[in-house]
């Protein structure tokens, strides 16, 4: 890891979450070349990632803007997000390719360009890598942040259907296919603050006997290894992956970059209502720094599982999400719980935007956040038209000011709408943002190996 | 794969009996050879040749059938210690200071159960790390709390030189591993002692912290590693000494063995069937054994997730955190006190008519507070609220809730699924349900009714929503309605297999003479303690446990010692 020298006088200052934060700057100038658009050694500026997860659908009458190409106008439900409206490419109209239906799980192909691994009943397992676990791998070829990714995960409430298998259990799923370790996302921000940042404040210096351990217990692995099966020589793969990258981050030198306090939010419920803004609040803005110190350069947020019994509190809904859903896509808590998704994601992405870097911009400038649903109208929990919002333009390599690319026109069909192209395109799009060379997502029918170039500047 | 000779009618009898015909849905075929379901296992169970003996050879010699017995074990291999078997090793080991600095991750449930997530799923970064920071906090307590550790490695008291660190490797550290440590893992964890020993320029006990903080990242003490012993003769794998003791302990007591369980395993105590029943006989004496019993339960009947159950608090304003432990602290002194203090048969616990209450329960089930306070003493139901066991009790009837209203369709699924283990298929993909309006006045079982003219709907709702209106009498949060929207309730209905009912108290009369659910408890047991979903390869010894389970009279103290003697405690097939 690169050793930071700078004076804590070098900070860039920024609104988050209404107050101003500031966060030390990893990146002095005098380490970037004359035009100060790379490092000067040649490597290039940071490109950060965000898979950000809504559930349970939309209404694709009132979520589909009207208009296509630059001249686009927020549509109705998506008017949330007008502060950061320049930063959005809304892409509609394509089909995910995922070959079997369930209810739901189908609808996660949308991330990973796999179809599920049925598993009986209501469960299923994640058929591949997700698209935030190939973009780590490709980042980790030129760049090992302290970090690999890290996974957030708002409400807490679970399926109220039993949903179940690994497809549920996590939002990133990391490996290969048939060789999968869950990324499971962390819902209370002072554990996620632990993650990523408690590591540069230890109480000793016990780093060298820490380590010293993990190479005594490495050892155990490998001996059981040789008396196990695949899949559990696999698990033990998966935990020796962890062993070294957690020697990774006791040895890492803490960036030269004022680090933020724990947070006070735990994610409990207060009077039987989970306090989601305030969580997102603290996870958008432990995300923000860690991206701006380079701690790491992936991220997830799962905002609410699918068929959780997620009631949205917040603003009075007197129905879970999930059972307005399935009432029509009409339905007045179905709608607002569609729009307040879309404030939560507003939220997420101003604090993104509010936080400037020394290289000229905001983090929304640096970053690619990839944001969809699980379906396209929740009633029939349709995978035609999954609405894919992509915010960020990742060092414009993504068209800025952002446009409505429609794959297809809708055929006014709410319950089996019309659909054209595969969302797996898009993965293979942003994929390239961070690895030129790749040349497929995915597998099976939802595979791509053509990027959906019209996002592409 | 060994071929099974068991027929069809026998495999979909266990695992789908009384579902309606379900052409419809995918992964429901199974379901359709067995729609009439009333057939009992007793049938099959004493048919055949007489052979007993296992296939598998080894040990076992006590099937318990009178017929045919083919048996393929589920793969042996790797389970990762629950948080709480965490826990509590970690407190046998180390003292309750340890204990208490012990925050190992969150186990992460699949099918129902975190023992089965915890055998399949891959360990993330999060979660290792995780390990890292509870190994270190619980390592640093220990330390500063001597007494328990000094009583496995004496030499930590005094002032001990750097021997003591071999000697904690041998003894704290075969409790540990669960098992001997060989020369070079002795001298490589006295290794990570000295080590640290010489960084803290010479501090015996800063050494001290490094080793056993070593021991609680080891796989060899965060996975049960399972994988027995090729037998000669070509059958399956029969568990080692160290693992059957080790399977024994946190089967009955939750946490890993002791010394002196260790000690008997090295001493040839834990080779036969005859001898494991006899050990297990003596391991459930121990108070141990209610504390981890009640684990499992607090597991499969969901009352665990009472505590971050949320309700409206609009509509129900006497909800609260300290409520809903209540109700979770009744289903569990009904658990208790069917299994361990009446050691009466287990289907009580479905038809019990009294439960236990403190004064605020009392006030929420509006029945006469008994004036304890918060201590839980044994009532009778009151007869006009038509209640009986754990079915009927608000744990139950709270967590199988929306957050806003009460739900048939979740009460009668968790009955089919986990009372019966019926396997409930999901809604077939192409239909897209469309409900009809519903009437302003409707109550909610109208509503759901509407489901059975559906077309998509009906194949799930149809096993479900019957089973669940027994429970209509009780709001979201358990407490008794006579009426909702001014009309009186429904809680009658019928289902093909199981019978006809009119209240709760007559459904769980019937789930308690239902041959399913005795069955059902084994299958959970396999799933929550175990840590796999029962197998077609393992029908057989179901069967042959559920029949001992009959002749105990259905007293679940003698299934927990029946099944450590069984084929399906001891052997594994070759590692997954």
């Amino acid at each position: 890891m690169r050793k930071f020298t700078l004076s804590r006088r070098t900070v860039l200052r920024g609104m988050a979450g209404g107050a101003t934060i500031t966060v030390g700057l990893p990146i002095l100038e005098a380490m970037l070349n004359r035009h100060g658009d790379a490092f000067a050694g040649g490597e290039p500026l940071p490109l950060r990632w965000v898979t950000y997860y809504w559930a349970d659908g939309i209404n694709i009458a009132r979520f589909e803007p009207a208009q296509v190409g630059q001249n686009w106008a927020l549509s109705e439900l998506m008017a949330p997000l007008a502060p950061v409206k320049n930063y959005i490419n809304i892409i509609t109209g394509l089909r995910n390719r995922c070959e079997y239906l369930m209810t739901h799980h189908e609808g996660m192909t949308v991330f990973n360009g796999y179809s599920y691994v049925p598993g009986g009943g209501l469960n299923s397992d994640a058929g591949g890598p997700t698209i935030d676990q190939r973009i780590a791998d490709a980042i980790a070829e030129t760049k090992m942040t302290t970090v690999r990714a890290i996974h957030t995960q708002v409400s807490k409430r679970e399926s109220t259907d039993g949903d179940g298998g690994t497809t549920v259990t996590a939002l990133s799923h990391r490996g290969t296919p048939g060789n999968l370790t869950p990324q499971i996302p962390q819902t209370n921000p002072r554990e996620v603050w632990n993650t990523l940042f408690s590591n540069f404040m230890p109480e000793v210096d016990d780093r060298s006997e820490r380590v010293n351990v993990l190479d005594a217990v490495r050892a155990d692995v490998a001996k059981l290894k040789s008396r196990l099966g695949t899949i559990d020589t696999q698990r033990l793969d998966a935990h020796l992956t962890g062993l070294s990258e957690l020697q990774t981050k006791i040895t890492a030198l803490p960036p030269a970059c004022q680090l933020p306090g724990m947070p006070d939010e735990t994610n409990s419920d207060v009077g039987g209502v989970e306090p989601m803004t305030s969580v997102l609040d603290a996870f958008a803005n432990l995300i923000a720094y860690a991206f701006a110190c380079d701690v790491t350069r992936v991220a997830t947020v799962l905002f609410k599982k699918f068929v959780s019994a997620t009631v949205f509190d917040e603003i009075g809904a007197s129905e879970q999400h999930h059972s307005a859903s399935h009432i029509s896509p009409d339905d007045l808590n179905y709608r607002a719980g569609i729009e307040y998704s879309m404030e939560k994601l507003s939220q997420f992405l101003q604090v993104l935007q509010s936080t400037e870097e020394v290289t000229g911009g905001n983090l929304l400038d640096s970053t690619i956040v990839f944001a969809s649903t699980d379906c396209s109208t929740g009633q029939s929990h349709s995978i035609n038209r999954q609405p894919i919002i992509l915010a960020g333009h990742g060092r414009n390599y993504l068209v800025n000011p952002g446009i409505h690319v429609q794959a297809t026109p809708w055929d006014g069909d709410d319950l089996d709408p019309s659909a054209a192209g595969n969302t797996s395109d898009v993965l293979l799009a942003c994929l390239q943002a961070f690895d030129p060379g790749a040349n497929s997502v995915g597998g099976g029918a939802p595979e791509s190996t053509t990027p959906f170039s019209a996002v592409v500047a | 794969m060994r071929p099974l000779t068991l027929s069809l009618r026998r495999i979909a009898l266990v695992l789908a009996a009384t579902l309606p015909a379900s052409t419809a849905c995918r992964n429901g075929s199974s379901s359709t050879s067995a729609a009439d379901g009333t057939d009992t296992v007793g049938d099959d169970a004493t048919a055949g040749t007489g052979n007993t003996t296992a296939t598998s050879g080894g040990t076992v010699d006590d099937t318990g059938t009178g017929g045919s017995f083919d048996f393929q074990p589920a793969p042996g291999g790797l389970r990762k210690l629950l948080a709480r078997e965490y826990r509590s090793t970690v407190e046998r080991l180390l003292g309750p200071e340890a204990a208490g600095a012990a925050a190992p991750p969150t186990d992460v449930p699949q099918e129902g159960f975190d023992a089965v997530g915890a055998a399949i799923l891959p360990l993330d970064g999060v979660v290792i790390e995780t390990y890292e920071t509870s190994a270190r906090a619980v390592a640093k307590a220990a330390v500063a709390n001597r007494a328990r550790l000094t009583e496995i490695a004496p030499c930590v008291a005094g002032s001990p030189d750097a021997g003591c660190y071999t000697e904690v490797a041998e003894t704290l550290g075969r409790m540990a591993f669960r098992r001997p440590l060989d020369d070079e893992e002795i001298s490589r964890y006295a290794a990570v002692g000295e080590h640290a020993r010489d960084w803290a320029e010479g501090d015996f006990f800063a050494g001290l912290e490094f080793e056993i903080a070593a021991f609680l990242m080891s796989p060899s003490f965060l996975y049960l590693v399972e994988i027995g012993e090729s037998d000669p003769e070509g059958g399956y794998r029969k568990l080692g000494a160290n693992e059957v003791a080790t399977r024994l302990s946190i089967f009955l007591l939750g946490r890993g063995p002791d010394q002196e369980l260790l000690d008997r395993a090295a001493a040839g105590d834990l080779d036969t069937s005859e001898q494991i029943r006899s050990v297990a006989e003596d391991l459930i004496g121990s108070p141990r054994a209610r504390t981890a019993l009640a684990g499992f339960f607090d597991e499969y009947l969901r009352v665990r997730n009472l505590r971050t159950t949320s309700k409206n608090a609009e509509l129900f304003p006497t909800y609260s955190v300290d409520l809903a432990e209540d109700m979770r602290q009744e289903t569990l002194a009904l658990v208790n006190d069917v299994i361990w203090t009446r050691d009466a048969d287990y289907r009580e616990l479905f038809t019990a008519d009294y439960t236990f209450v403190n004064d605020r329960l009392a006030q929420h089930y509006k029945i006469p507070s008994p004036g304890s306070g918060d201590v839980f003493t044994k009532v009778n139901w009151p007869a006009d609220q038509h209640r009986a066991g754990v079915l009927s009790q608000a744990g139950f009837l709270t967590f199988q809730s929306s957050s806003l209203r009460n739900s048939p369709t979740k009460r009668g699924r968790f009955v089919q699924q986990s009372v019966l283990c019926n396997q409930i298929p999901p809604p077939p993909p192409e239909v897209v349900p469309v409900l009809p309006e519903v009437p302003e006045d409707a109550t909610l079982r109208e509503v759901l009714d509407m489901h059975k003219d559906v077309e998509g709907c009906a194949t799930c709702h149809g096993s479900t929503d019957p089973v669940g209106f027994a429970f209509e009498y009780y709001d979201a949060i358990g407490a008794f309605r006579p009426q909702e929207n001014g009309r009186d309730i429904d809680a009658s209905g019928a289902i093909s297999g199981l019978g006809e009912w009119n209240d709760a108290v007559e459904l769980a009369a019937l789930l308690g003479v239902d041959p399913r659910t005795s069955m059902c408890l084994i299958n959970n047991l396999i799933r929550g303690q175990l840590g796999h979903k029962e197998t077609p390869g393992e029908l057989d010894a179901i069967i042959a446990l559920d029949a001992k389970f009959g002749e105990a009279d259905f007293r679940m103290q003698r299934l927990l010692v029946e099944f450590t003697a069984s084929p399906l405690f001891n052997l594994v097939d070759e590692p997954k």
